[in-house]
């Protein structure tokens, strides 16, 4: 029995579906990440999981327990929310301890309680300070004491570090991570920031207009996307035939447009990194002529040109590719084919619905 | 910066001015026209507030319990109001918000002569309890219109936030919700006390000089042309407005100041 399973659940928001029929196990102890565009229904999803907002069809089950019906005062899920919310007319242990407050918990457990959640989120000695006396990252961290006070079953974040700094995000990811894992936590994050999402999923389910298109783990979901749309939200990406002839794979390469994915059985979306290049040939090599490249750090795009389709891979290393070079490209199938493009026959991740 | 310190003393002298021709006219015996300043000083002003038969006293404390209680009542009733409108959809939503706006919409005069028929058959008029209601019809909107602005810009997401803490409408009320509207409070109490405290044709009209409020002493004197004791009771009446403000401000004080939150 997974520990949240959300079942055919729809929400229509003055008429137009926001959320339609979705299906999502998650098991105890999982860290899931919902990822999609804005206004593709993510943030919905996370509201109807924390009772804040009411399904008009289907249930939610957490821990055995039906709790499609219950207010989100009574569920016990916490949401931390994109810009932290706290209350700024109250200290950090105030912050932290609202919730048990709320809970009618006794003044002294309250205060051990919050002691635990500061050491926790090392911020010792900062109780009685407000929260515009802290930095961002603080305010977040204290955001996230302030839910994890209660023990909730499951930890809702949505966007937790959308709003910090680039160099502080990793930092948090870390740490989040870091504490689902002490706390033995079950955590939904909402992201639209892919790498986001591939750093700290167990789990990943990919969201377009309300529907849950793919749910896999990263290595899953990032290689072997079931379509153009997910393909695109983890990054670059090339669109071939696959040459499956026999149970043999042949090094051969059609390129496809994305309307001919659409007709085509056989499809797969191959990342840049799946296809070697080289300037010299090696075995069943293909040939291409180099269009152009781009630096980006730690590797160059390398756009080549292939019975005149584009494709794109990336050159590591001081190997320079000049536009109008020839090169050579192996295609490694293995990367993109691991399930030899057998579909996942449910997507919502439950065994028996 | 220099020029910054031209600009606010401006300001001040602009705001000060005024005060100081009340108080000079409130402590003149004779004015004659076309002088500066007063050529006689004295206290006629001064003493006819302070004669006992002079209603001044009386009709000050009917003011600020008048006004008072339409500011306790303005409040309780727009908070809610406020609320349902900002943060909820209903059927007749856009009816309520223009009903709760049509007394400001249409003159308050021709309102006034309207109710005032069926305040009599109801026999509220000429009493305290009509002049307060019909106080309200002219506050409620702007109080009204301030807390849905107050409460639109505060959004729900608090409200969510607190939800999900596990508090229940009271405790996000007074826990949360209070420190987010009280710039609005402040706000709201000091415009719903004026507009009510400076009332005066609907006081007239539906109090039926049966209940007395400072303006309706007032404004006798300033028709007459009797500037000293009208001075001196516009004095008064700004006084008593101030205090109201100093009260309500400590009353709804942010002692640390953290609300980010709009004085609108």
């Amino acid at each position: 029995m997974p520990y949240i399973q959300i079942q055919k659940l729809s929400k229509l928001y003055k008429g137009q579906v926001v959320i339609d029929h979705i299906s999502l196990c998650v098991n105890h102890g999982e860290f899931v990440v919902l990822v999609g565009p804005s206004g593709c229904g993510k943030t919905t999803t996370l509201k109807l999981l924390a009772g804040l907002i009411e399904p008009d069809s289907g249930s939610i089950t957490i821990d055995g327990q039906n709790v499609t019906n219950l207010s989100a005062e009574k569920r016990d899920v916490v949401m931390v929310f994109q810009d932290n919310l706290l209350f700024p007319h109250i200290t950090v242990a105030q912050n932290i301890g609202f919730g048990l407050k709320m809970k009618g918990v006794k003044e002294d457990k309250i205060k051990a309680k919050v002691q635990e959640m500061l050491s926790l989120i090392q911020l010792e000695g900062m109780e009685e300070r407000y929260p515009d006396q802290l930095s961002g990252g603080q305010r977040q961290r204290v955001a996230l004491a302030r839910a994890l006070a209660l023990e909730p079953k499951v930890l809702l974040l949505d966007e937790p570090l959308s709003s910090l700094d680039p160099a502080l995000r990793c930092d948090m990811r870390d740490f989040i991570l870091e504490i689902h894992k002490t706390l033995d936590m079950t955590t939904i994050c909402v992201t639209h920031d892919c790498e986001e999402a591939l750093h700290m999923a167990d789990k990943i389910a990919a969201m377009f207009e309300g529907s849950i298109v793919q749910y896999a783990v990263p290595q899953e979901i990032y290689y072997r996307p079931l379509s153009g749309k997910v393909a695109h939200l983890f990054g670059r990406y090339n669109i071939l035939e696959c040459p499956l002839f026999d149970g043999t794979l042949l090094q051969k390469c059609k390129v496809l447009t994305e309307a001919q994915a659409l007709t085509c059985e056989t499809v797969v979306y191959v990342r840049p990194e799946s296809i070697w290049i080289t300037k010299t040939p090696t075995k069943d090599a293909l040939i291409g002529k180099v269009l152009r490249t781009i630096f980006i750090g730690e590797k160059r795009i390398v756009c080549f040109s292939y019975n005149d389709k584009e494709l794109v891979a990336y050159s590591w290393g001081r190997q320079e590719y000049k536009a109008g070079d020839k090169l050579f490209f192996n295609i490694r199938w293995e990367d993109c084919l691991g399930k030899s493009g057998e579909e996942d026959e449910n997507i919502s991740g439950c065994a028996h619905i | 910066m220099r020029l910054n310190k031209i600009f606010s003393l401006t300001i001040f002298y602009l705001l000060i001015t005024p005060f100081i021709v009340l108080i000079l006219w409130s402590f003149t015996q004779t004015w004659p026209a076309g002088e500066l300043l007063p050529s006689e000083f004295g206290f006629r002003g001064w003493r006819y507030i302070l004669e006992p038969h002079s209603k001044v006293w009386h009709s000050l404390l009917v003011s600020l319990s008048l006004s008072g209680a339409v500011t306790l009542i303005s409040l309780i009733i727009s908070i809610p109001a406020g609320k349902a409108i900002a943060h909820y959809d209903f059927v007749g939503k856009s009816l309520v918000e223009t009903l709760i706006l049509a007394p400001i919409i249409v003159p308050p005069i021709a309102v006034g002569m309207g109710i005032h028929l069926s305040f009599i058959k109801y026999g509220l008029a000429d009493s305290f309890l009509g002049v307060l209601l019909i106080h309200l019809t002219v506050t409620l909107p702007y109080s009204v219109r301030i807390f849905i602005s107050v409460f639109k810009a505060a959004g729900t997401k608090w409200d969510e936030q607190g939800r999900t803490l596990k508090a229940n409408w009271w405790a996000r009320f007074r826990y949360i919700t209070w420190y987010l509207i009280k710039p609005g409070l402040v706000t709201g109490s000091a415009l719903v006390f004026n507009v009510s405290f400076s009332q005066y044709f609907l006081t007239f009209l539906i109090g039926g000089g049966k209940v007395i409020t400072l303006p309706l002493i007032l404004f006798p004197f300033i028709n007459s042309g009797d500037r000293v004791i009208a001075s001196s009771l516009s004095l008064i009446f700004i006084l008593s407005s101030l205090f109201f403000m100093i009260i309500a401000e400590k009353c709804i004080e942010d002692n640390q100041r953290q609300s980010e939150f709009y004085y609108l």
